[in-house]
């Protein structure tokens, strides 16, 4: 089964057209071909985001990312996940 | 005026140092106050894009992070200088939390911004995205405040010499 990992680059939460444009996505893939977890950022992370969401990334087969444009690029808090 | 340098306090090097060293140097020599402020990427919020600071009216971000203070200090600078790692073309995550916030927290105020990208190993695709995104806030380009007067200056190096150079660009307008 392949890992298809999604990431909302939101921090408006369950209103975020970022999670619609995921969803859209997710309806396309079967689940019993894909295992598709989602990762959302956070508007602080004290230290660094865990190993294990970071492990999930990086095994992933693809990632998908929905996030809003902040000035005309990648939100800070998405930036800030990519670094870590 | 004062000068307002910000900048992450995890990304420095000596080409940040080169950097600091020259700008500061050139606002003492121009007659202005200079400060510098170091943001801990622990201690930024992320913008959320509520938009409260703006349709609020209160030019005050909710977020109650080390930003808070800084937004109050922000708005007495005649320039802000910010000076950051480039990273896959963008700003680093502190700094470009206080770029997300600082375009509606300052959306009518009339003066000059100024950023500073750094990097030993910047590629020609990440020098021309970070110039290309961050250059589309000037003037009238800004689809979300079309008012807005305030000027950019982008500006991308990769070692000591073209710092100097961003020095004389600098100083004609500072």
């Amino acid at each position: 089964m392949k890992r298809v990992c999604f990431i909302n680059g939101s921090l408006r939460g369950e209103a975020a057209s970022s999670i619609r444009f995921l969803q859209a996505v997710d309806r396309l893939l079967a689940d019993r071909e894909f295992e598709k977890p989602i990762i959302t950022v956070k508007a602080m992370m004290p230290g660094a985001y865990p190993e294990e969401i970071l492990k999930i990334m990086g095994s992933a087969d693809a990632l998908v990312v929905a996030f809003p444009l902040f000035s005309y690029s990648l939100p800070g808090a998405l930036m800030r996940l990519l670094e870590d | 005026m004062t000068v307002c340098c910000i900048f992450d306090q995890g990304s420095r090097t000596a080409l940040f140092d080169d950097a600091m060293s020259q700008v500061s140097a050139l606002a003492a020599e121009k007659g202005n106050a200079f400060e510098s402020i170091a943001l801990d990427r622990n201690e930024v919020a992320a913008c959320t894009g509520c938009l409260r600071c703006w349709t609020m009216q209160t030019r005050e971000c909710v977020s109650r992070d080390a930003l808070g203070d800084l937004s109050r200090h922000k708005k007495i600078c005649g320039m802000v200088i910010y000076l950051t790692p480039v990273i896959f073309g963008s700003m680093i995550s502190p700094v470009k939390n206080a770029w997300d916030k600082d375009a509606h927290l300052f959306a009518n105020a009339d003066r000059m911004k100024v950023v500073i990208g750094y990097g030993d190993t910047i590629d020609d695709e990440e020098e021309s995205t970070f110039l290309d995104t961050i250059t589309r806030h000037r003037g009238s380009a800004d689809v979300v405040h079309p008012d807005k007067k305030e000027d950019i200056k982008v500006f991308v190096t990769t070692s000591g010499g073209d710092i100097r150079a961003i020095c004389q660009e600098i100083r004609k307008v500072m």
